[in-house]
């Protein structure tokens, strides 16, 4: 079914995504849809010929590699590829790069002499990475929706099987020997509820293809990139920290989120969660990481903060030997190891040490620049601008201000918790009335106009509240952004497109499955022959192309820790992908929702239906 | 644990615990004596019998699965594993579904472990549970 599925996605994604997209860039700014050419290039991730001659760069908003001269930056070649791609690698002789398509589900197999596509593989839900193994022989792919890592054959892409990873699985690295793969994931995998996030780094053989090791990673939800040492004896995972059990208001007497990096291997003898901030000063939203191959220095990216941070390994080893209880909290520590904070561009991402370590790039991604940086000197020697529009149109800067650390000390911005444009799988004590009150989990925010009012209690009538006053009080707690940047920001927001249904069919059909779960979405009548009041169908409620009235209900869902019972009618899109559910996380699963917090059928009519039929009622509910 | 070992034949025994019958020499070794002596002799197993004393959970053995060099057992009290001469055992406390553990399968291709249990099926893929209930899933 996945398999059917995904084909169906495939080819739902073009069509699906360039509707969407068009249609969010016109509503919010009824302007024609930008040409290629007008596309900004975003550059997300980097790569370096073997011989240090070529420097690939994944450009995720133009849907292209561009291929540049490492030392002039001239573009030598540009190669289409598939919708927002995340992640690219060399094939083990280096005569394939393969770009993982995260829109598409696909797969771009590149020849690297010619710099013709030669494939294009479909590769599960939402591939954001792609390695092979050093045999040549197998292709591993993370999944982000999937949650998992594809096995493809290298020559032919047929997937084999797959692996569990961690919840959003993202981002892969093979060890220098290739006898270990290391995979990481940008959501937490599920705890139970109110208890601390907790993420993995996922260990594969890849000469067996199996799962050998999950590394536990406490207190950690979103992790991004790994590096490993060339001799395999170092790792090093960047990721963040945050504080959600507790009042945000902890961001002006503590911090909300801090910033960490994980280290592990031989050198290090356990995991370790080492800060990267300072006592008053934060580096949120580290992305990249690089270790130079005499593991003297560690170089990491910090998107919201728009730095690299420089860490001196071997002082960082010595301070944790030296401290064998668990610092990751003591934002002292950083001063021990950190040598320096170079300022790059905006929103740096991926980065890519040259072989001698004597070069970094950076990949600025909402400036479309690369940042050359000398390790010797620890500042930028050269910066390669990538073409593309000129000006900086109102969208850009809307998505500048997004992905930018607003809060107070620079601790986060809205892609803190919005991870890519989405959520981040958590729930949030957000407002200074009391420990444990008015729990609320995360929602994705992609398409909502229409949706309107926000927040869980309905009291933001608006994205201008919504992201205005509201974010200013309850989360920066810091300057308020003037009415411009709020404008722009709001444009952004609107714009976000909603992600292509891998539950759906291509052609809109619903599976028999689905279509029962349908009929009982729209049902007016019990299996009683008792007339559902109108209050208590599903559809009088969640009605609409995007399932919400736009009103506020009480389903019986209140907690005693909640203010009211009364909260705003969630919106149904990409459902399968945001759990946990109800306004506080509290269901694990869509099954949850009716079968532990709706005994009394205020949430709809549902206790009459065998399980058989609440799972199909479910399966509809994906298809949304 | 050792090779012969896993040439063996490992068997759940209700209440008693569990007995692994480890040949002290090749299997089909054992069954060319017993033909030519002519008699039904029995085969001389070497039996060494794991209980609470020596790290299972509980004696209540209901499943037994060899996965390479561990062996897997699913009893009364949580899902115990024999890796390196150890026993190591998962709880609810770990995820685990429910302490009874009825039956077990190994998925070869992932090498992941199903867990059938009283309350719910668990997978346990290196070292993580995920469970599945009539609760939470399908």
């Amino acid at each position: 079914v996945k398999r059917l599925l995904t084909s169906g996605a495939i080819c739902a994604a073009g069509l699906c995504v360039g509707l969407l997209w068009q249609r969010g860039m016109t509503e919010a700014y009824a302007q024609p849809t930008p040409t290629p050419e007008e596309r900004y290039a975003s550059p997300l991730e980097l790569l370096l010929s073997p011989d240090g001659r070529l420097l690939y760069v994944l450009c995720q908003g133009a849907d292209e590699v561009r291929v540049l001269n490492a030392a002039t930056g001239v573009v030598l070649r540009t190669i289409p590829v598939g919708h927002v791609p995340r992640g690219f690698s060399f094939s083990a002789d280096g005569r394939r790069l393969f770009v993982a398509n995260s829109w598409d589900d696909t797969v771009t197999v590149i020849d690297t002499e010619s710099g013709r596509v030669k494939a294009t593989w479909g590769a599960g839900f939402e591939p954001s990475s792609v390695v092979e193994d050093r045999a040549g022989k197998t292709l591993y792919v993370a999944d982000r929706i999937g949650n998992d890592i594809a096995v493809l054959d290298a020559a032919t892409g047929e997937e084999k099987l797959t692996l569990e990873a961690g919840r959003g699985a993202s981002y892969l690295t093979l060890s220098g020997d290739g006898s270990r793969l290391y995979a990481t994931h940008v959501y937490p995998n599920p705890t139970p509820h109110r208890t601390p996030p907790k993420s993995e780094i996922t260990v594969i053989d890849p000469t067996q293809a199996r799962v050998v090791d999950r590394l536990t990673l406490p207190d950690v939800a979103g992790v991004f990139h790994v590096a490993i040492s060339r001799d395999g004896r170092l790792g090093a995972a960047v990721e963040l920290h945050p504080k959600n059990l507790v009042p945000l208001a902890h961001v002006e007497h503590g911090w909300a989120f801090v910033d960490t990096l994980t280290v592990f291997g031989a050198d290090v003898g356990r995991s370790v969660e080492v800060p990267l901030d300072e006592l008053d000063r934060y580096y949120a939203y580290p992305f990249g990481v690089a270790i130079t191959p005499d593991k003297s220095r560690i170089y990491v990216t910090h998107g919201g903060s728009d730095c690299v941070t420089v860490i001196d390994a071997r002082k960082m080893l010595s301070y944790i030997r030296a401290h064998p209880e668990t610092f990751a909290e003591d934002l002292s520590a950083s001063a021990h190891y950190v040598v320096a904070r170079v300022a790059v561009g905006k929103n740096p991402r991926g980065l890519v040490l040259s072989r001698d370590g004597g070069r970094l790039y950076v990949a600025n991604r909402l400036d479309d620049s690369i940042s050359v940086l000398s390790t010797r000197e620890n500042r930028v020697i050269q910066t390669i601008r990538l073409a593309g529009p000129e000006k900086v149109s109102a969208l850009r800067r809307g998505e500048q201000t997004f992905y930018h650390a607003y809060s107070f000390q620079g601790q986060f911005g809205c892609s803190n918790c919005h991870i890519d444009s989405t959520f981040d799988g958590l729930q949030w004590d957000l407002e200074p009335d009391g420990f444990g009150k008015d729990i609320v989990d995360n929602r994705l925010i992609e398409d909502l106009r229409g949706t309107e009012p926000f927040k869980w209690n309905g009291g933001n009538p608006t994205l201008v509240k919504e992201c205005g006053i509201r974010t200013e009080t309850y989360f920066w707690r810091s300057q308020n952004f003037d009415d411009l940047r709020l404008t722009d920001l709001v444009v952004y927001v609107r714009s976000l497109p909603s992600r292509p249904n891998r539950f759906r069919a291509a052609n809109g059909e619903l599976t028999p499955a689905q279509e029962r779960g349908r009929v009982i979405f729209n049902r007016v009548v019990d299996k009683l022959g008792q007339p559902i009041p109108r209050s208590n169908q599903c559809g009088s409620c969640h009605s609409g192309p995007k399932g919400t009235s736009q009103k506020s209900f009480d389903v019986g869902t209140g907690k005693a820790v909640d203010n009211s019972s009364l909260f705003d009618t969630p919106q149904l899109m990409s459902l399968a992908l945001t759990a946990p559910y109800l306004h506080d996380g509290s269901a694990k699963s869509l099954e949850e929702i009716w079968t532990v917090y709706n005994p009394h059928d205020r949430h709809g009519r549902t206790n009459d239906l065998t399980k058989d039929e609440l799972n199909d009622l479910v399966e509809y509910l994906r298809t949304r | 644990m050792r090779r012969a070992a896993i040439i063996g034949v490992w068997l759940a025994v209700g209440a008693m615990g569990l007995a692994g019958q480890t040949a002290a020499r090749p299997v089909r070794r054992v069954h060319a004596l017993a033909q030519v002596q002519g008699v039904p002799a029995m085969p001389r197993f070497r039996f060494e019998n794991f209980t609470t004393a020596n790290g299972l959970p509980n004696d209540h053995v209901f499943s037994v699965l060899v996965d390479g060099d561990r062996v897997w057992a699913g009893t009364d009290n949580g899902l115990a594993v024999y890796e390196n001469g150890n026993w190591k055992t998962y709880t609810t406390a770990d995820g685990l579904a429910q302490r009874a553990v009825l039956t077990l399968a190994l998925d070869k291709r992932t090498g992941d472990v199903w867990a059938g249990t009283m309350g719910g099926l668990s997978r346990i893929s290196a070292g993580r549970i995920d469970t599945y209930t009539q609760l939470n899933s399908g």
